[in-house]
């Protein structure tokens, strides 16, 4: 069964702040590495959240959505937002060959986002290693994975076991048990899969490698990782290091997304809290007349700018 | 014809490329470490190599530190001195008045100067010598080397000045406006983690003895070479000497050979079995598993992943670095040595004892499981003398039939099976057994 049969995209608000977090990236990064003219890759379902703010936000029109069921397909050519969204049946690997072999689609610079709902499998590393042998110069790659515990097997010793098996010498000899379990494996996967793209980027001869621009752990239920980067000509190196290096780009926050669910009752009073260079406190809160957890209440203040409002719309 | 003389001289920049093209990166910052330990051994009074004892290197650390943007090795072990920078350290290969007997690798004397021409154009080695007893130190020193700009000039010498001390004596030696492709491999966290695995294998029985060696601040831990030991199992250890080389065998069973033949299965694993071949405590050859250490020698007994497990550790040791069987990249054996062909017999002959018990335990595989079960590991280099390997006798027990399935499935399907066994990532040989297992369970166990 598809995610989007279980899974209403757009109810999520972490899901909603790591996009947001991506394109604040995006368009920084436009500015010294222009983006505009891109081709823009992705899973767009049937909600096609991410391509809609490309469209708006960068100002990409050529985009390519990847669809792998008959029906699904069908749904999403129903609601592709714009004229100028293609959607291509099939499986991802399938499909990116195929994208590697048209000449038209390697006129210009890729940003891919593939935007997994599953654990990292030995098929993801297939679609990895097509875009970063076949993508042209400047292109952008993100990845977005489950990093469940579940998906990688049951135990901690499995767990690391798989993971070399799948990344071999991406992954650090002095890793823990303790890096395998529940709560460390999110950031554990961050780093190897980061290294991995490194590694990939300068096995497979790409001059300028692989400037890592995002990671991203998040939690909608379960936890998620989203890690990207640029694969810069020779020559564009050095600005993409310069621009990810700055103080204020956003794509590695400190700690994991997981602001709570908030009525747009609590969003509004929290919000004429903010901006603030003080962290608002809970007593704060109180005295407004409700309370989060300290961590909640964190999170929500990091991101507030990218929190998204959700109304129920009768039909 | 009027007689002419024809200019035989190599231009430098042939020379520089010749020297630096076909040696691996991590070779060459190998090399600069050898440079280092050479210092160290020297300091500790140039010991006996042996794989059993070793001096103390406690003192001596090794600091490696690399990104795209530059190179530094450094260490506290003693440094250059003056002289042997002028005639030596600097010079393109040996001079003849050099000190041989030493029990050093240096053979060729050439391998800082290509390490750095390998890494990059700007570069500048630091030395700080210590005091020598009553006397004043000697005044510390930098050699600078414009790569680019000493190819263009007319002689072969480097400018040698006066510098700071460094903190401890020792050398420090930077290269900046790294070669494009080294900046890109320094960018590749897998050549870190490779280089440092390397180094936990190749140097292990220094870093045993106290030497620190760094990779970017973070310290390089020894591998063990353990070997399986009871009253059933006894690895191999031996030594002997011949015209002045001193030679040091260990061999033994460092894991339990492999049940399956399949190359595939296991490919993607690190394996580790094979020979390694130290000259002079530099490890030369690592993990070997062909011709060069005896494997299909002969067309025979080829290397073959039901031979996984044996582990064979060989050192030749001598005062003068020429009688070693080494090549000039101090990387391989040059097999034509007659120390060598001596060494290879023996190899062989241990190699094959390896081979035959991999055959006889099929015979009984259970007991010989069982036996290798209780067997306990030791470190290689805290065996005993023994001249003879021995292995688990296994009696010939009559086999009950067993058939092979094979079948073909989809690879995403048979992940997703392991997936629902709680394993992604089992082979998919031990699929099918576990489906079958389960079938057998569920349909004729439970069926009856």
């Amino acid at each position: 069964m598809a995610s989007f049969d279980t899974v209403n995209y757009s109810l999520r608000p972490n899901k909603a702040i790591q996009r947001q977090i991506v394109f604040d990236g995006m368009e920084q990064m436009d500015r010294c590495m222009p983006l505009r003219e891109s081709l823009y890759i992705g899973f767009g379902s049937i909600w096609f959240t991410d391509f809609i703010l490309a469209h708006r936000r960068l100002g990409i029109s050529d985009m390519i959505s990847i669809e792998n069921k008959p029906i699904g397909a069908v749904r999403a050519k129903f609601n592709a937002p714009f004229k100028t969204v293609a959607i291509e049946e099939g499986d991802s690997t399938v499909v990116l060959k195929d994208l590697a072999r048209r000449e038209a689609a390697l006129t210009k610079q890729w940003i891919v986002w593939l935007d997994y709902d599953g654990a990292l499998t030995p098929e993801v590393l297939d679609d990895i290693r097509i875009v970063i042998t076949h993508a042209p110069q400047n292109s952008v790659l993100l990845l977005t994975l489950n990093a469940g515990g579940g998906g990688l097997g049951r135990g901690v010793g499995r767990r690391e076991e798989y993971l070399r098996q799948l990344l071999s010498t991406a992954v650090s000899d002095d890793l823990k048990p303790k890096d395998f379990d529940n709560e460390n494996l999110p950031s554990t996967l961050i780093q190897a899969v980061r290294d991995y793209l490194a590694s990939q980027a300068v096995q497979l001869g790409r001059p300028g490698g692989f400037v890592p621009a995002f990671s991203i752990p998040y939690k909608d239920g379960a936890p998620m990782i989203t890690v990207g980067g640029v694969l810069p000509s020779a020559g564009a190196r050095g600005a993409v290091r310069a621009c990810v290096g700055e103080p204020s780009w956003p794509g590695f926050p400190q700690v994991s997304v997981e602001a709570p669910p908030l009525t747009l009752k609590e969003i509004s009073a929290l919000q004429r809290l903010l901006p603030s260079s003080r962290p608002v406190s809970r007593a704060q809160l109180r005295r407004l007349g409700f309370d989060l957890e300290d961590e909640q209440l964190a999170t929500y203040c990091a991101h507030y700018r990218r929190y998204p409002a959700f109304l129920q719309v009768v039909t | 014809m009027q007689a002419t003389r024809v200019s035989a001289d190599p231009t430098k920049a042939f020379f520089v490329h010749t020297i630096t093209r076909d040696i691996k990166l991590e070779d060459c910052i190998f090399d600069l470490v050898d440079n280092s330990l050479d210092g160290a051994r020297n300091l500790l009074g140039n010991p006996e190599p042996s794989l059993v004892s070793g001096a103390d290197f406690s003192k001596f650390a090794v600091d490696i530190r690399f990104s795209e943007d530059g190179f530094i090795i450094s260490d506290n072990c003693g440094g250059i001195s003056l002289d042997d920078a002028i005639n030596y350290a600097f010079t393109f290969g040996r001079r003849e008045n050099d000190n041989p007997e030493s029990y050093s690798i240096g053979v060729y004397g050439i391998g800082m100067k290509r390490a750095v021409f390998k890494l990059g154009d700007s570069v500048a080695i630091r030395s700080t010598r210590a005091a020598a007893k009553g006397g004043a130190a000697e005044e510390p020193f930098v050699v600078s080397i414009d790569v680019p700009r000493w190819l263009k000039s007319d002689t072969w010498d480097f400018d040698l000045d006066s510098a700071d001390p460094l903190e401890q004596p020792g050398v420090e030696i930077v290269v900046r406006q790294l070669h494009e492709n080294i900046a890109t491999e320094f960018t590749n966290p897998a050549f870190e983690i490779n280089l440092r695995r390397i180094l936990a294998r190749d140097y292990s029985r220094f870093i045993d003895h106290g030497l620190v060696i760094r990779v970017n601040g973070k310290k390089v831990k020894a591998f063990e070479f353990r070997l399986l030991q009871n009253d059933q199992i006894r690895p191999f250890h031996s030594t002997f000497s011949l015209k002045g080389v001193k030679i040091e065998i260990i061999s033994g069973m460092a894991a339990p050979p492999s049940d399956s033949a399949d190359p595939e299965e296991e490919g993607e694993k690190e394996d580790r079995s094979g020979w390694y071949v130290l000259c002079n405590d530099r490890m030369v050859v690592a993990a070997d598993k062909t011709e060069l250490t005896g494997w299909g020698y002969d067309k025979k007994n080829r290397w073959h992943p039901q031979y996984r497990g044996f582990i064979g550790i060989i050192l030749f040791s001598a005062r003068i670095a020429d009688q070693l069987p080494l090549t000039t990249t101090k990387r391989s054996i040059d097999r034509d040595r007659d120390i060598y062909k001596l060494a290879l017999s023996r190899m062989i002959e241990l190699t094959r004892s390896w081979i035959d018990y991999t055959n006889h335990r099929k015979a009984s595989l259970d007991e010989a499981k069982a036996l290798e079960k209780s067997a306990v590991y030791v470190s290689a280099y805290a065996t005993q003398p023994n001249n003879r390997a021995v292995y688990p006798s296994v009696s010939a027990a009559p086999r009950i039939r067993e058939v092979t399935i094979q079948y073909p499935k989809l690879q995403r399907s048979v992940r997703e099976l392991a997936q629902g066994f709680g394993d992604p990532g089992l082979s998919a040989r031990e699929v099918g057994s576990r489906a079958f297992d389960y079938a057998y369970d569920e349909l004729v166990r439970n069926g009856q």
